[in-house]
């Protein structure tokens, strides 16, 4: 060694060697990773990863009866690998499967070599042929468990319960709120697979267990659920309707224990793959679309008027048939006038002058403060997917007018999906306390059943202002000779309404959202109703088109729920009321549909309102 | 100018001994994944890789401030340290799939070799700058593979054949560096070629035949011997250019292959990081080796040097050889792959030996050889 120092050679040589060195393992990689990477990788592949599913959850109706269920069967496949040696050709395997699966070999033939990727998945089967073509050990031909749901029920409640997709996942619906619960955790079996593409019965092997899904007991019941479609479907004939909405719900707990709506749709008969079909009909109506309420929100209005003690039932206001706000001109639905009337009277009559009279009083900030209590622009979290809020415009928004709060009065301009209606009107027949709905009500898994408590959002209005309006609407219903809602054995309570519906982008006289909604038995309310028939032809008005659908659903529901008729028939004698009172009774009179914020000339309204009334009494 | 000084600090030098203790933590990380873990599970053996790097990158530092001059006067005691912790072991440590390499200190358990490994380097350093006028004599020679030797033959006795393999690699690199002459390494070549076959004989252990056998065809035993070979190069193999990624190999996370946090750690990298995975491994670690050479090149005298030469051997035999046997260019023996591979007191040592490195950058103003 020179001088103490090594040489700058020697350090040279060592990084020599070193960058020789490295390069024998680059090359030697290169080798294997990237020349020989497809060779090493189908023997990796010999590894076979499946992801396992446990049976999708039942869903139950509320005293246990299934509506949907799974059942097992099973997939067939084929390796298109194994297959493909042949040219995907006739073989022995090909011939005996197409045998088994009753079907032309031809096809098979195709279906495997059409497929993409190494895996072709040839048929479904039912369990027992799954189970012969498994014992065969087919050489490419695969078997795997898999399910398929079943609808005990058929169409029943299939907006609400929803669908599910090939693989069992929720797509619309119920199923699809619920997915994660009903669907459980998957889980994985991995395993070494011998040519065939079989397990190999003692290779490696790993299995991390699915958790099975939980079943669903909804608050539906299926015979109120029967009811409720079976009188829509009847109401929807009858008017010609283009569909409708019929909810039924427990005041007490928010149990929606029906909800109808049409069209509807047959889950077992569904191909999503059809182009023709209406992808429309999987929302869920009840929840997820909002329309104009109509006169039935004339209740809210005479809500937040006694709450605040602006005025009580016998208040009077003078009815000139006619209010000016700002540019408009606001009248009541047939054109009349009537003096001076009572609040009651208001809500009997359906005036709007009277609730355009109310709000004026409150003014808007005490007004859409009640609106919001009752939950209207908010969602009712009912569990339904594709809820909406509706839409609410208050003092401040761009859109907000004085003509704005007047026409809000009469349920116009506001937007609101038929499950807040319900739960408003929920509100009063609770004492009211507006309570959640709710369509689940317990959720069973392995050995665990989970009740979902009742949620109750707030108090909205005093108990005494909901015993104070559940007899104007008793008014409204019993107070009324005939009234097509009243349901003889049952004191009944409820409010008509009349959406005026766009057609070519006018307000059209032609047809409407008729509904009506409301409560009974009144003195111990045990179910609140919504029927709304969209589009009616021939009538138009809520009062005579959906409010007998609400007496047929209360007298066949009542009994079921084990409130049996008393003696009680309405007697409308007894509700005559202060001053003003026209001489003898009020007839049983379309009474509930706005008037339209008409443009048209005064004499030209009066004369078309004299014959939709004529026609009406016809 | 005298004591040391921290300009000379390389921090390249401990940036990348840091970050391929990142990468190996990185890759223990998915090989020690519990199956069907979900989620990130930081495994105790990630843990103890992280722990035992910061604890070493610390005794690095501080290795620094100490003159590595006191080898001249210590060299000795550390060697003597270090051939008896390699026979304690042989009587004391703990048996662990048929040899005694370890002993059990209950919080950790401390690999006797790792220890003898860094002793032999700072031994046949002290030696051959003691010794370096003399090595042209054969007995000076000799003597300087008599010291490599001892504690090779201890290892071997362990049995370890592996870490063996890096004492005699250490001696013919240091002593070649330190300027022995090519004919005194033919003489021993011609008597070792004559003692082969009574070696074979009498010392290789029916396993080491079976690895030899199984690296030349691995199929003839493919479940026994030849297991871990042809899984390790399928692992490799099937990685490609990009790799699986990282916890998604099926061959590392279904524990086809075995010792994938030691000596088949690089089969993971293969596997799930893929050709460019491997390529930042080699990265980092020729980083380092030149970073290392770089002391070397820097350090006025011969005790500096050799110890930065004895270093760079270890360090890169052991990664070589390690590469080397995962992608099937060498029969199998254990070796770690350095920062990479679980191994508490390799890591340990790695970082004193090149904290003593720090300390030949940091004092070398102070060793000048006067009159130079």
């Amino acid at each position: 060694m020179e001088s103490g120092t090594l040489s700058r050679w020697r350090m040279r040589a060592v990084a020599a060697v070193m960058v020789v060195l490295a390069l024998v393992l680059v090359g030697r990689l290169i080798m294997l990773q990237i020349v020989e990477h497809q060779r090493h990788e189908a023997a990796a592949d010999r590894v076979w990863q499946i992801e396992t599913k446990g049976p999708r959850g039942s869903i139950l109706d509320r005293n246990g009866f299934p509506l949907v269920t799974s059942v097992d069967t099973w997939e067939v496949h084929v390796d298109t690998r194994i297959w493909g040696r042949n040219e995907f050709q006739p073989t022995s395997a090909s011939a005996r499967l197409a045998y088994l699966l009753r079907a032309d070999e031809a096809q098979v033939l195709s279906l495997a070599a059409s497929a993409d990727g190494n895996d072709a998945l040839i048929a479904y089967v039912q369990y027992y042929a799954g189970a012969a073509i498994h014992a065969e050990r087919l050489y490419g031909v695969t078997v795997r468990k898999t399910s398929s749901r079943r609808y005990v029920e058929g169409e029943m409640a299939a907006p609400v319960i929803g669908i599910v997709g090939r693989d069992e996942q929720g797509l619309a619906g119920l199923e699809y709120a619920l997915d994660g619960t009903l669907g459980g955790e998957s889980g994985q079996l991995i395993f070494e697979r011998d040519g065939l593409g079989q397990p190999i019965p003692f290779g490696a092997r790993l299995e991390l267990p699915y958790e099975q899904g939980a079943d669903i007991v909804l608050t539906i019941d299926r015979n109120l659920q029967r009811i409720a479609e079976q009188a829509l479907d009847e109401a929807v004939q009858r008017w010609s309707a283009t569909g409708g909405v019929i909810i039924i719900m427990d005041p007490r707990n928010g149990d929606i224990l029906a909800a109808a709506t049409s069209p509807a749709y047959n889950p077992e008969l569904l191909d999503l793959a059809d182009d023709a079909f209406d992808i429309s009909v999987l929302r869920s109506r009840a929840a997820s679309d909002v329309y104009e309420p109509g006169s039935v929100f004339k209740v809210i209005t005479m809500a937040a008027g006694l709450d605040s003690k602006i005025v009580n039932p016998y208040t009077t206001f003078t009815d000139t048939g006619a209010v000016v706000v700002g540019e408009r001109t606001i009248r009541n639905f047939d054109y009349s006038w009537h003096g001076e009337q009572t609040m009651t009277q208001v809500l009997q009559r359906s005036l709007n002058t009277g609730t355009v009279w109310l709000v004026q009083q409150m003014g808007s900030r005490l007004f859409y403060g009640y609106v919001d209590q009752f939950g209207f622009g908010e969602l009712t979290n009912s569990g339904l997917p594709g809820e909406s809020e509706g839409l609410v415009t208050q003092v401040g928004d761009l859109a907000w007018s004085p003509i704005q709060l007047a026409t809000n009065s009469f349920g116009q301009g506001i937007a609101v999906t038929p499950m807040q209606i319900v739960r408003a009107y929920s509100a009063i027949a609770n004492g009211g306390e507006l309570v959640r709905p709710r369509f689940v009500r317990a959720v069973i898994s392995e050995g665990d059943v989970r009740e979902i408590d009742t949620v109750i959002e707030r108090r909205v209005i005093s108990e005494e202002t909901a015993a104070t309006l559940t007899y104007m609407m008793q008014a409204v219903v019993d107070g009324v000779l005939d009234h097509p809602a009243q349901a003889p054995g049952w004191p009944v309570a409820g409010k008509s309404g009349t959406t005026d519906v766009l057609l070519n982008g006018e307000y059209s006289s032609e047809t409407s959202l008729a509904s009506f909604a409301g409560f009974a038995p009144v003195d111990d309310p045990r179910i609140v109703v919504l029927v709304r028939i969209d589009h009616p032809r021939g009538e138009t008005f809520g009062g005579i088109v959906a409010a007998p659908v609400f007496s047929q659903i209360v007298s066949r529901s009542l009994p079921y729920l084990a409130v049996p008729p008393t003696t009680y028939i309405a007697q409308p004698e007894a509700w005559l009321t202060g001053p003003g009172e026209p001489q003898g009774v009020p007839s049983a009179s379309p009474d509930d549909a706005e008037a339209e914020e008409t443009e048209q000339s005064a004499a030209e309204s009066e004369t078309q309102s004299e014959q939709r009334v004529n026609e009406v009494e016809q | 100018m005298t004591g040391y000084s921290w300009r000379h600090f390389d921090p390249l030098l401990l940036v990348a001994a840091l970050a391929l203790t990142a990468y190996g933590a990185l890759v223990i990380y998915s090989a020690s994944l519990p199956r069907g873990a979900e989620g990130f599970v930081l495994s105790s053996e990630v843990q103890r890789h992280i722990g035992f790097a910061a604890v070493g990158a610390l005794l690095m530092i501080a290795m620094t401030r100490v003159d590595y001059r006191l080898i001249d006067a210590l060299g000795w005691l550390a060697y003597g340290f270090g051939i008896v912790v390699l026979i304690a072991v042989l009587f004391l440590g703990s048996e662990e799939f048929g040899s005694r390499r370890w002993f059990d200190l209950g919080f950790t358990v401390v690999q006797a070799s790792e220890i003898g490994k860094l002793m032999t380097i700072i031994g046949l350093a002290k030696f051959l700058t003691d010794y370096r006028d003399r090595l042209q004599e054969f007995r000076v020679f000799g003597a300087s593979l008599l010291i490599t030797a001892l504690p090779a033959a201890l290892v071997f006795l362990e049995p370890d054949a592996g870490s063996a393999i890096v004492f005699v690699a250490l001696w013919l690199v240091m002593t070649a560096f330190a300027g022995a002459r090519l004919r005194h390494y033919l003489i021993l070549l011609a008597i070792g070629l004559c003692l082969i076959p009574v070696g074979l004989a009498a010392n290789v252990q029916d396993y080491q035949r079976d690895r030899i056998r199984a690296f030349i065809d691995p199929t003839s035993d493919p479940q026994g011997a030849g297991f871990n070979v042809i899984q390790a190069e399928t692992s490799v193999g099937s990685g490609g250019l990009w790799g699986q990624g990282l916890t998604q190999g099926t061959q590392t996370q279904l524990d086809f292959v075995r010792i994938q946090t030691t000596d088949f750690i690089f089969t993971v990298i293969g596997e799930e990081l893929g050709f460019v995975g491997a390529m930042v491994l080699f990265g980092l670690m020729i980083l380092l080796l030149f970073r290392i050479l770089r002391v070397a090149s820097r350090s006025p005298e011969p005790l500096g040097q050799l110890l930065a030469v004895g270093m760079l051997t270890m360090i890169a035999v052991q990664a070589f050889i390690n590469v080397a046997i995962n992608i099937r260019l060498l029969p199998v023996t254990g070796i770690p792959l350095p920062f990479i591979s679980i191994g508490n007191s390799s890591l340990l040592m790695l970082f004193v030996g090149l904290g003593l490195l720090q300390s030949v950058l940091a004092w070398r103003e102070d060793h000048r050889p006067r009159g130079a």
